[in-house]
């Protein structure tokens, strides 16, 4: 028998289709790996197992846990199994734990709701899950609050409290996506030590195709509500038989059709020299002196005419912080920005709206840097404003429409509100936004990270057509060491606020010098190394 | 958490100092001569120069600042001008009618609002929700005098279950004089438990969204028992900041609804010092009220404290 049986699973919430006939069998022991885009319908698959699906919300077909059909239990019924026999991980670990309340208490409330333990004994299984997911005692306090840890470690915490009991089944929603790459291949080593060792089955949900590559011994694609394809995992990722799961797994790795360039031997746009920020620390003591939190920390570099620079890093690194102190959003302590050799930011209101032409910004989230109140012709026409004449109604519009048409959108775009645009489109208009003053430099921070593999590949298309016609530099910033390597000429390595290494992408990508480097490219989960790793472990047991 | 302390005590003590100037200013300076604002427009000059004299107005500005200061260091606010006995004096016996109502009407006020925020929460959307939330609207909407003369019709002279007004006074005995208080609190505490619901419902609603309540519900936990152990201290901080407004509110906003019941409290008292130009009371007055509100304010700070360890930690530094 296996552990769970879904069985022609549908789902509707209101009259909306959301699950299509979904079909699976998880055993014990195994790791099942859920895969697909954003909306196909991994995570209603999981929160119908575990009951929790949102209002509204009505199912056909059976949810058999060792045979017991989840879909007639009561919801009281539910409650016991939730926890004790189903353990779930969420994606953000930053969210996902109560702020007011102690780790330990945390993770001691799952035992003490099922089982008759007392406070004291509660405690002390909680303890020892800590231990279990790597957070001794001695270190990690099981009376610590959430916000003292960070987000790897906050994961952490929500393994212990879906493990604490031993559940026969663990279903992880996305467990790693909001983790760094050095704290993903931890947790997902924690993940598979845990599976191991307890003999537990793992349904393991992500997007990310190398990191099933790394962890699942079977999968399934799904696609708008439906399964496409499942098996054995190495043999669809060697060769996927479905021509979905063969877009996905071509996408999984970017690709560019932009030609890397020689670096440019011309003036630099955008010089950087020595540039510090520093942040005060709250201070000990009444009279103590604060100090201070040093996020960039003399850092120099230059962007050529038409070039495309990496600046890559985990959390904290201080990307962000030097990204907003070139684009004079904030100033820094020390040093100096030179925008076409002259002082950024101007002391002049003039000049200075002149040099705010030529840098534009490209965030994460479109949606968060979109007035949802305005239509799209007046976001995209805003950076207008800085022009030193003024143009008619009549040219504005032009503009507008001719830079939608540029990106792939229609004229008739134009009269829509953000919100009626898909991710990708809207991640369009913000290019759009950026393009309309026809700046020398676009700097994009994370613009691809939150977009699903098949839009990454649309936007990076158009950002590799746009700069090679309108020789636009490019700053992007991003974690993500395999977008990096397809899109920028040169890379620069950004740790503790520090460039560690920087240098033509090949060669850093290649031959890495400094040991943070080495690290991080070790960590980024490969498709392929990961298939090759796993065939030869199964040809040498 | 010690430095915290010390810091936000400093902030508390420049604060009444910034708003001891500002009083003083209000009152003394700004308005012209304290003096013949209080004796009217045919004054006699001698007299008025003798309560110029007495009052200390022939002194420079920062002398009659610090000699009031000094002696309201030393608990002295003055004689009243129109009662001859020392205000401190009047302002106690205000205070023990005053306070107690305040209290009083904020535990009403918490005990109504809790049981129906929580049950319109849980059922956020369906009828029960509906009906409720349409309910605290008439709450909000009905002025607190009016509901307090519906209340005196009610059960003064239709059922004669209390009197329609006075206050024996505490020395007649703690539930007389308790007795005496139930209505007047009723009337204060009606339309701010309505406030309080609405808002403590928002709050739950906003935090039974949040991520770890899905990770709650995942441990095992059923839809109330989330709202027991998770939501309620979550929703908390604004609700804190709402009931420290709704106190400062009823202790210094209750001159109407001690008016109706004829209670002698420190609205009425300074209501009575405004009409009879009595300066020194009505200052005095407004000095303890700002202390009130600001010890008030720190006092809910401090509860943010204890309910939220992520703010202990800004004060303690890392």
């Amino acid at each position: 028998m296996n552990l769970l049986h879904i069985n022609a699973l549908n789902l509707h919430i209101g009259e909306t289709p959301i699950l299509d006939d979904v079909s699976l069998r998880i055993e014990k022991g195994q790791v099942f790996g859920l895969a697909g885009e954003s909306g196909s319908g991994k995570s209603m698959t999981a929160l119908s197992v575990m009951g929790l699906l949102p209002k509204g919300a009505r199912t056909s077909g059976t949810v058999l846990l060792n045979g017991n059909d989840l879909t007639r239990k009561t919801e009281a019924q539910l409650c016991q199994i939730r926890g004790r026999d189903v353990g779930m991980i969420f994606q953000e670990p930053m969210t996902a734990l109560n702020p007011l309340q102690c780790i330990g208490d945390q993770v001691a409330e799952t035992v003490r709701l099922h089982t008759r333990t007392s406070r004291t004994d509660a405690m002390q299984v909680a303890a020892q899950t800590l231990v279990r997911v790597g957070l001794p005692p001695e270190r990690f306090s099981p009376k610590r609050y959430p916000h003292d840890l960070s987000g790897g470690q906050r994961q952490r915490v929500g393994i212990a409290i879906a493990i604490a009991l031993k559940p026969k089944l663990l279903i992880a929603d996305e467990p790693t996506t909001a983790l760094d790459v050095t704290t993903q291949a931890e947790i997902l080593d924690l993940l598979k030590t845990l599976v191991r060792e307890e003999d537990m089955a793992l349904m393991l949900i992500t997007h990310d195709l190398a990191v099933m590559a790394q962890m699942a011994d079977q999968l399934a694609i799904m696609k708008n509500g439906a399964v496409v394809e499942s098996g054995k995992a190495v043999s669809i990722l060697r060769k996927p038989q479905h021509a979905y799961s063969r877009d996905l797994l071509r996408h999984s790795v970017p690709h560019s059709k932009r030609k890397k360039r020689p670096i440019l031997d011309t003036k630099p746009i955008l010089e950087a020299r020595r540039i510090v920020r520093n942040y005060p620390m709250p201070r000990r003591g009444l009279l103590d002196k604060p100090s201070v939190f040093c996020a960039v920390n003399h850092v120099s570099f230059a962007i050529h005419a038409g070039e495309s620079l990496g600046l890559v890093g985990e959390s904290g690194c201080g990307k962000s912080t030097l990204l907003r102190t070139l684009l004079a959003l904030d100033a820094p302590q020390n040093g100096d920005i030179l925008l076409h050799g002259a002082a950024f930011p101007s002391r002049t209101g003039k000049e200075l709206k002149a040099q705010r032409r030529h840098i534009q910004m490209v965030f994460q989230d479109p949606y968060g840097s979109f007035n949802p109140r305005h239509k799209v012709a007046r976001l995209v026409a805003e950076p207008f404003h800085l022009n030193d004449q003024k143009i008619t109604p009549a040219q504005q519009r032009d503009a507008v429409v001719h830079m939608l048409e540029r990106v792939g959108l229609h004229a008739s775009d134009a009269n829509k509100y953000p919100h009626e645009f898909s991710g990708g489109q809207r991640q369009r208009i913000a290019i759009a936004r950026a393009l309309i003053t026809q700046p020398t430099l676009i700097a994009l921070d994370e613009a691809v990270s939150a977009l699903d593999v098949s839009m990454r590949a649309q936007i990076l298309d158009l950002l590799a057509d746009l700069s090679g016609e309108m020789g636009i530099a490019i700053l992007f910033v991003s974690h993500d060491l395999s977008v990096i390597r397809t899109v920028c000429d040169r890379v620069l390595v950004m740790q503790s606020g520090v460039i560690v290494e920087e240098g033509k992408t090949e060669d850093v990508f290649t031959h890495p010098k400094h040991a943070y480097t080495k690290a991080l490219i070790a960590a980024t989960p490969n498709l392929q190394s990961a298939l090759n790793a796993r065939e030869d472990n199964g040809t040498h047991p | 958490m010690t430095a915290w302390l010390a810091r936000r005590l400093l902030s508390l003590v420049l604060t009444l100092l910034a708003a001891s100037v500002v009083i003083f200013l209000m009152i003394e300076v700004f308005p012209g001569d304290p003096a013949a604002f209080m004796m009217g427009l045919n004054a006699d000059p001698a007299a008025l120069a003798s309560l110029q004299e007495q009052l200390g107005l022939n002194d420079p500005l920062l002398v009659r600042y610090f000699s009031w200061i000094g002696a309201l260091l030393q608990g002295d606010f003055g004689t009243s001008y129109t009662y001859r006995v020392p205000v401190g004096e009047l302002i106690t016996q205000r205070l023990a009618v005053s306070l107690p109502l305040a209290v009083f009407a904020l535990i009403l006020s918490i005990i109504i609002a809790f049981p129906v925020a929580i049950f319109a929460a849980s059922r956020a959307g369906k009828p029960g929700d509906t009906l409720i939330m349409g309910t605290t609207q008439i709450g909000i909407a009905i002025p607190n005098f009016w509901f307090a003369m519906l209340l005196v019709l009610l059960f003064s002279t239709t059922l004669r279950w209390f009197s329609a007004g006075g206050f024996p006074g505490w020395q007649a005995g703690f539930f007389p004089a308790l007795k005496a208080l139930i209505l007047p609190a009723l009337a204060l505490a009606v339309p701010q438990a309505a406030i309080l619901a609405r808002i403590m419902r928002a709050a739950l609603i906003e935090t039974l969204s949040e991520d770890y309540v899905r990770t709650a519900r995942a441990k095992g936990l059923s839809r109330g028992q989330v709202i027991w152990r998770h939501a309620l201290r979550n929703a908390m901080i604004p609700v804190l900041t709402i009931i420290g407004m709704q106190f400062s509110f009823l202790l210094a906003g209750s001159i109407i609804i001690e008016n109706v019941f004829f209670l002698p409290g420190l609205g009425r008292l300074v209501f009575q010092g405004i009409i009879q130009r009595d300066l020194i009371v009505v200052k005095s007055v407004v000095v303890v009220l700002v202390f009130a509100v600001v010890l008030i304010t720190f006092l809910v700070d401090l509860a943010y404290v204890l309910i939220d360890p992520r703010l202990s930690k800004r004060g303690k530094g890392t």
